[in-house]
């Protein structure tokens, strides 16, 4: 069919124009175009619309991995302390929601958030919707990793803390939470490839992270089996080192607390 | 019907609550006021009874060594001390202070945990496991609690671990992770670290048992030392009768809950009176 990659990328095609009208073009010329428009990275960053090839949108889905996972991280060590306080009604409440999130599906809270916001007078841009829905998700996936870290550091080092007399705020972010790190650690990774493999379903509401802009591109030239496979290999591409600099992480983090012989 | 009886059951368990509480001072004074004074403490778990007021004085200087079999109460007596286990009934009192209640109009209540961190300031205590901070160093662990805790500038806390430190004979190991510290160190440093907050009364939790018998020495010269050297109270739970009877001033056997027997080593080891101080102190001596 092609000879070789540059044939295929350089191969003349047709498609409808804005008019209607079937014009030349040349197949996916779009792919590897400027990572964004004249406009400048902080204009791009504003406007979702103005990425419109693949490797720009690609850093669309960089930013919201690293938004979402941020505000995961945060909310979701709000979410673990907070079903851990002397209040048991206000534990159960926290509990209770952590559980109505993990319960319901990520693409139908990403469609409330977005759609169903405004009927209440909450209008919010697709970029603070998706990082809303998907950094609160996620966050009750981390809390659940941060439970388990917490209370995987021994009864001991609490008692310790009451025994000399440490101060509630210290003894959580002195000495329980940094021994909770190298537990919380595998859990965490996990769940930061899995933000990242979670993206494309930001599409719903528009924004233009790769997902979005791979089934436009597909659509316009009406071919998707090449811009699918390359949006595939893209996400493998990063996942897989991702994960194993998640190992080198964990283990120095563990010599750095000075936990290894 | 129900409902309000069982509101005015509560109410008058309150007002007797209340007038059961007038009964305990707000405040020891006087020339001889002990150390620590537990004074009816009422331990329960559900519907276990742990501890059935418990009445113990103890002066200042004292070395009180706590023996008996396993399910006595008696690392029970040291928690409650330490605030670890809340109490059920009763008032214990520290440096003539009340520790699990305060003052309010004249009677004790509740006490808020501000109050509680004030007074278990003069209370140290090591622990079985030794409970060292693993990411931290020796030093570090030392100087935790005085800058965080005391408020002490860094250099005064590290002048003052250094010092410590030097007392349980581990200077040239400070600077080292617990992981590579053995368990006779480990504990050493563990009770350096209860000493840099200069308290007036010690706890040891069975220090000696986690240990490998050849270690045990090292870690029972470092408590005689203290006991020698330092105006220290202590109280000391135990499983080495040996060791008790060369350093205590005062031996107290429980036995479910109780307190069985106590009196001078000497006294209570060669001429146990009760039944039970008389088996158990059989039954250890034929262990070993």
């Amino acid at each position: 069919m092609f000879n070789s990659i540059s044939d295929y990328f350089s191969q003349v095609g047709e498609r409808l124009d804005w008019n209607g009208e079937l014009v030349q073009c040349v197949v996916f010329p779009k792919l590897f175009g400027t990572a964004y428009t004249d406009l400048g990275f902080a204009a791009a960053c504003k406007d979702p619309a103005l990425s419109n090839t693949l490797f720009g949108a690609l850093g669309n889905t960089l930013i919201a991995v690293f938004l979402g996972y941020g505000i995961a991280m945060i909310v979701g060590l709000m979410f673990a302390v907070g079903q851990r306080t002397k209040s048991k009604i206000f534990n159960r409440i926290v509990r209770e929601f952590v559980e109505f999130i993990r319960s319901t599906p990520l693409v139908v809270q990403i469609f409330f958030v977005f759609f169903v916001g405004p009927q209440f007078g909450i209008t919010l841009s697709p970029w603070v919707a998706g990082m809303t829905a998907i950094g609160l998700h996620y966050a009750a996936y981390l809390s659940e990793v941060y439970r388990g870290a917490l209370n995987a550091v021994p009864a001991g080092q609490a008692e310790a803390c009451i025994a000399l007399n440490l101060s509630a705020r210290r003894s959580f972010f002195g000495i329980i939470l940094p021994q909770a790190l190298p537990f919380a650690l595998p859990g965490m990774g996990n769940y930061l490839i899995g933000i990242f493999k979670d993206t494309p379903m930001l599409m719903v509401i528009g924004v233009a992270e790769m997902m979005h802009v791979a089934t436009a591109i597909g659509s316009e030239y009406w071919r998707y089996t090449e811009v699918m496979t390359i949006v595939g290999l893209i996400f493998l591409a990063l996942s897989l080192p991702t994960a194993a600099l998640l190992r080198l992480l964990e283990s120095f983090v563990r010599w750095k607390l000075g936990m290894t012989r | 019907m129900n409902l309000i009886s069982k509101q005015a059951q509560l109410i008058n368990s309150k007002v007797h609550e209340m007038d059961e509480m007038s009964q305990y001072p707000v405040e020891l004074t006087g020339n001889d006021v002990p150390m620590v004074r537990f004074m009816n403490v009422t331990k329960k778990y559900g519907d276990l009874t742990v501890l059935d007021s418990l009445n113990l004085d103890i002066q200042k200087g004292e070395m009180v060594s706590v023996i008996g079999p396993s399910g006595s109460g008696k690392t029970t007596v040291l928690r409650m001390l330490m605030t670890l286990e809340q109490i059920n009934g009763g008032v214990i009192y520290v440096d003539g202070k009340p520790l699990t209640h305060m003052e309010k109009n004249g009677v004790l209540v509740p006490a808020s945990p501000g109050y509680v961190r004030t007074v278990k300031g003069e209370i140290g205590m090591c622990f079985q496991h030794f409970n060292l901070f693993p990411h931290m160093t020796a030093l570090q662990n030392c100087i935790e609690a005085p800058v965080h805790v005391l408020k002490m500038s860094k250099k005064d806390a590290i002048e003052r671990a250094e010092e410590m430190l030097e007392m349980v004979g581990l200077a040239e190991k400070m600077d080292q992770h617990p992981i590579r510290l053995s368990g006779g160190q480990q504990q050493r440093v563990a009770i350096a670290r209860a000493l840099c907050m200069r308290p007036k009364v010690m706890l040891l939790d069975e220090v000696t048992s986690a240990l490998d018998p050849e270690v045990i020495g090292e870690v029972t010269n470092v408590i005689k030392k203290l006991v020698s050297e330092h105006d220290l109270t202590m109280l000391m739970v135990t499983h080495q009768m040996g060791f008790a009877r060369d350093i205590s001033d005062r031996i107290c056997f429980f036995y479910d809950g109780k307190i069985e027997e106590q009196g001078v080593p000497k006294a209570l080891f060669d001429n146990p009176q009760r039944e039970r101080t008389q088996q158990f102190l059989s039954a250890v001596k034929s262990a070993d």
